[in-house]
């Protein structure tokens, strides 16, 4: 890169002080926007559905958690695979990124689900299918996030992570029929019922709205915590490189002043 | 509690947690944008770190 | 020499399975530790539950399986720890030993043990709870196929955590929730081969199996890179 009298302006434009940028702002203000729409027609304009009552607003917030959970995890599984195959640095951390923003929809699914499930039963919880496997499943990945967490050079966390992302993810069909199958035989009720609500017009709007305001979240959360990711492997390295040259610039001194003592005796 | 309360803890609690948890990751940026040297600030190619592991 | 092909791999397995299992017969690990644990466990949960053998023997395909989940744990640990301690795993993977056959000798190894602890256990819990056996056919089909899905998954996490510290805690956090539907179906089929359970039995077998062999595949080939890299 050229040095010229526009280094400071382009030095504002590449070196940026936070994770933002002009894709994350879009993306940003339309999540913003998009919320308050729906909680407008989520929460108000939309009427109670016919079979489920008020709790369908629950649903408006509890099924684009769990789809983007699912996303995530997929995520994690392609970026697992990509990084065992290419071996480069961006596929495992868009895999833990995933990862880590999976958990927190998962956890707040789970939060969801129990709440419908104390309106509609009485109880935060039952071991009905969709509740079941998720906990399973936040428990697998919880797992995931913790052999993340353990100190180890970039490869072997990188390789143990990405072992666990395609394993974790095999095991969520395996777990889904497990579950229902088991479940099933005790005629539980699943999270919305023993039949499919029939939703339309508002209401309809208001779960697509949920759904489309929440993939976009996502996108921005993916995009500032990879970054983030990406942050912290510099730091790391920069750190580890400061501390070599600390050493090698010790060691330099402390044989000059060696040489130079052994000259003096002569 | 209500149902209407449950509602509400829903769409606040889920609001609340997804914010946290996006301050939580935009605060980190900043502070790691801080420490790291602008010139290895954003993630132009893909790096293949993993690479110079390898040579070792 | 490197052993490459279908071939090499079967020959490395047997190889790898046949040390392990030497290992256990002179160390007797498996007979004087992993086992009495098993009946322990078994004593603890009649002490647990109501001694009113009622209770006790709703519960026994459940309890059954839940034991063979931790005894498990405590194999692969064993089976892992062996190598860990000396860096047997490096030496292993020098002398030209093929990945695969590694795992898959460690999983044949694993399964060995695990089948001989569960032929154990049944008799146990058959004195002890009071359960009458039948069903057989079932029944082997489903601790057949269950094992074979708890060997595969245990050896691949068991290779992932070998070189880490906190292995012991880690271990059963990591395969406890993906043995899940395995305990699930396990315990369905176990149910439905001793009368309990009216439904039809072969289908969770069916499931089992697709586990077993999800597993043994994705660690076969999962098992090169945590062997040089994890």
């Amino acid at each position: 890169m050229t040095t010229t009298t526009t280094q400071a302006a382009s030095d504002r434009r590449v070196a940026p002080t936070s994770t933002s940028s002009t894709a994350t702002r879009v993306l940003g203000i339309s999540s913003l926007v998009g919320l308050a729409l729906l909680v407008i027609f989520g929460v108000f304009v939309s009427p109670p559905d016919a079979e489920l009552g008020q709790t369908i607003r629950i649903l408006y917030m509890h099924v684009p958690t769990v789809s983007v959970a699912y996303l995530a995890f997929l995520i994690t599984a392609v970026g697992s695979a990509m990084y065992l195959w290419k071996r480069t640095e961006f596929w495992d951390l868009l895999a833990a990124s995933a990862a880590e923003i999976g958990v927190v929809f998962f956890g707040l699914t789970i939060l969801n689900g129990m709440l419908w499930g104390k309106i509609t039963w009485g109880v935060f919880w039952r071991w009905e299918p969709r509740l079941t496997t998720t906990a399973v499943l936040l428990l697998t990945y919880l797992g995931y996030l913790a052999v993340r967490a353990i100190p180890a050079d970039p490869r072997t966390r990188a390789t143990r992570s990405a072992a666990i992302g395609l394993l974790a993810v095999v095991n969520i069909p395996i777990v889904h029929k497990a579950v229902d199958w088991w479940r099933g035989l005790h005629q539980e009720r699943t999270i919305f019922g023993t039949t499919k609500p029939e939703i339309q017009g508002t209401q309809a709007f208001a779960a697509y709205l949920g759904l489309a305001v929440f993939l976009l979240l996502f996108a921005w959360l993916l995009i500032h915590r990879f970054r983030v990711a990406f942050l912290a492997e510099r730091a790391a390295e920069s750190g580890l490189g400061a501390a070599i040259a600390e050493r090698r610039q010790e060691a330099s001194e402390s044989s000059a002043t060696a040489v130079s003592h052994s000259e003096g005796d002569r | 509690m209500s149902t209407t309360g449950y509602i509400v803890v829903a769409w606040v609690g889920t609001f609340l947690a997804v914010g946290v948890y996006a301050l939580w990751v935009l605060q980190r940026g900043r502070a790691l944008s801080k420490q790291v040297a602008p010139e290895q600030r954003r993630w132009m190619k893909s790096t293949d770190t993993n690479a110079k592991d390898a040579s070792q | 020499m490197r052993t490459e092909g279908v071939r090499g791999v079967v020959a490395d397995a047997a190889l790898v399975a046949g040390k392990d299992l030497r290992l256990e017969r002179r160390s007797k690990v498996g007979l004087s530790q992993v086992l009495p644990f098993a009946l322990l466990v078994i004593l603890l949960f009649a002490f647990a539950l109501d001694p009113d053998r009622r209770v006790l023997g709703a519960a026994t395909p459940g309890l059954y399986w839940m034991v063979v989940l931790f005894s498990a744990v405590l194999a692969v640990q064993r089976s892992f720890g062996v190598e860990g301690e000396d860096d047997v795993l490096d030496a292993l993977r020098l002398s030209g030993l093929s990945a695969p056959g590694i795992f898959l000798g460690k999983v044949a190894a694993l399964m060995v043990q695990l089948l001989a602890l569960e032929f154990v256990l049944a008799i146990a819990v058959a004195v002890f709870y009071g359960t009458e056996i039948s069903g057989i056919l079932l029944l082997a089909g489903v601790t057949t196929t269950a094992t074979v899905g708890i060997a595969a998954a245990g050896g691949t996490y068991g290779g992932l955590v070998a070189r880490i510290r906190g292995r012991d805690t880690l271990l059963p956090l990591l395969l406890l929730p993906l043995l899940a539907p395995v305990l699930i179906s396990a315990t369905r089929g176990t149910e439905v081969a001793l009368g309990r359970d009216a439904g039809p039995g072969w289908p969770w077998v069916g499931l089992l199996g697709i586990f077993g062999a999800v597993y043994l595949t994705l660690g076969a080939l999962l098992f090169r890179p945590l062997l040089e890299d994890a």
